[in-house]
């Protein structure tokens, strides 16, 4: 029975989702990489920052602005890194031929469509203004005082919880940016991914298969907001034990 | 097709910039800045008319639904249709019918998104704030649920989250509308929009005459990132420069 299922997804699927799939998983892939990175880098910075509060005042964050993410279209990205990456070094950001290309080339050409994602739909500023906020935010809080006063590490103890909250928050607030923009990305940089084969597919009138390639992208990014909702409930009960 | 935006001349295609076409032309040899100025007439007047007109509709419906408890489904169905990728949304209703090139279609998943989002966003702010001090105290004195969500919510308290939303909505509507257009799925030729124009070059510029295509591109970055700036400040009242500014919580 389970056998039976596994073939007819597999027949389902068959064609464009097999073909779509590794370059939209590595240009996701990618993307989660950087927002990482950002995070990291971010708490770093600002963990020194606010590291005594009592000494040097925290920076303020105006909560209404940092919560609006900083967009620039990709439609307006995109092509300006293609063309200033070929213009000043030569450097060409368009994919490879698919079939001509080992797995190293592709996993290296979504580098640069991952980087315009992760700029234009607005996670890099979302993660630079939540990682100020957040860090001020917990750094006043009553038991890092008192972690303070008896010496302990308080970046050890915040970063874990910071970070977390930080990756979260960003990521549910600029995750239907990603996906909107992912289809324009995929077209302007022809990087064969699940995007890329939909309109192709829509190109064609072929509407049964770009509809399908389109489920597919919806399916991912409903597992995605999933696994963030999940992450948040649990991630709430043990702040709720701080606070 | 008699506009002089529309004026088809093959023998003047790719014309460099010059002081009797600005720009220089298209592969049509239509005048670029026109086909600009058309695409932003024609495409991005209509998109940010269709937001506003959104987010008036989702004001009234707050205002004159307010006394009453907001249903569980609304609540729910603004939340979810807010949450969805708008892009891919407008994508999929596109194909739903029968991947006709409808402006009008895209028009509609723009304002329905817009409208979800603005009452969205009134319903939280108005579930955040019903039961502050001063709220309960215009209750109190007899003043209604309306006239404090428009005084006290709206012109006060909530005006500069609405106007950044406002703002930000604009912005990825314009996006959207962009994209499509250069997908083959909005506005087509001959009609213009940033995003056919951009399309309509791309494959010219990468072979090494970008102008046509970098000029729509410089055209999308400004009329898209112009209403994020303009709501980005508080607009309105200010507090005068002669009030003391408030104490910090981390002075000694």
């Amino acid at each position: 029975m389970i056998e039976t299922a596994a073939n007819k997804i597999t027949e389902w699927a068959q064609g464009f989702v097999l073909d779509g799939a590794l370059t939209t998983a590595l240009i996701l892939g990618w993307l989660a990489v950087f927002t990482l990175a950002a995070t990291l880098v971010g708490i770093f910075i600002h963990g020194q920052n606010g590291r005594n509060p009592d000494d040097k005042p925290v920076r303020r964050v105006k909560s209404e602005s940092s919560a609006i993410p900083f967009i620039v279209p990709s439609l307006a990205l995109a092509p300006l890194a293609i063309f200033s990456a070929w213009a000043a070094a030569r450097i060409n950001l368009i994919f490879p031929v698919f079939e001509f290309s080992g797995l190293s080339d592709i996993a290296i050409a979504s580098i640069a469509p991952a980087l315009l994602l992760f700029i234009g739909s607005g996670l890099l500023g979302r993660i630079i203004t939540q990682s100020r906020s957040e860090w001020s935010f917990w750094s006043e809080k009553p038991f890092v005082r008192v972690d303070r006063a008896f010496g302990k590490n308080i970046r050890s103890r915040l970063a874990p919880m910071v970070a977390s909250r930080i990756l979260l928050q960003s990521a549910s607030d600029c995750l239907p940016m990603v996906f909107s923009e992912l289809i324009i990305i995929e077209s302007i940089f022809n990087a064969p991914g699940l995007g890329f084969w939909s309109w192709e597919y829509a190109k064609t009138r072929d509407v049964e298969s770009a509809a399908k390639s389109i489920a597919v992208l919806f399916f991912i990014y409903g597992l995605i907001n999933l696994t963030i909702y999940f992450a948040n409930k649990n991630l709430g009960k043990k702040l709720t034990g701080y606070v | 097709m008699d506009s002089p935006i529309s004026q088809i001349d093959l023998g003047e295609a790719y014309l460099a910039p010059s002081a009797t076409h600005w720009l220089g032309t298209d592969y049509l040899g239509r005048d670029l800045l026109a086909r600009i100025a058309a695409a932003i007439i024609e495409a991005s007047l209509p998109v940010m008319a269709t937001v506003t007109i959104g987010f008036v509709i989702a004001g009234i419906f707050f205002l004159v639904w307010l006394p009453r408890r907001f249903p569980l489904p609304l609540i729910t169905g603004t939340a979810v249709i807010r949450s969805l990728p708008a892009g891919l949304l407008a994508f999929a209703v596109l194909l739903l019918a029968g991947g006709q090139q409808r402006f009008e279609f895209v028009l509609l998943v723009i304002g329905m998104t817009a409208t979800a989002g603005a009452l969205d966003h009134l319903v939280n702010c108005w579930e955040r704030d019903r039961h502050l001090g001063y709220w309960d105290a215009h209750h109190a004195m007899g003043g209604s649920a309306r006239r404090r969500a428009l005084q006290l919510g709206m012109q006060q308290g909530w005006r500069q989250s609405i106007l950044q939303l406002f703002g930000l909505t604009i912005q990825t509507s314009l996006a959207i509308e962009a994209t499509l257009g250069y997908l083959g799925l909005g506005i087509q030729e001959p009609r213009a929009s940033l995003g056919n124009i951009i399309a309509a070059h791309y494959d010219r510029a990468l072979k090494g005459y970008p102008i046509p295509a970098l000029s729509a591109v410089a055209a999308l970055l400004i009329i898209s990132m112009l209403p994020r700036f303009l709501t980005a400040q508080p607009i309105g009242r200010r507090k005068p420069a002669w009030l003391p500014r408030p104490a910090s919580t981390n002075q000694k």
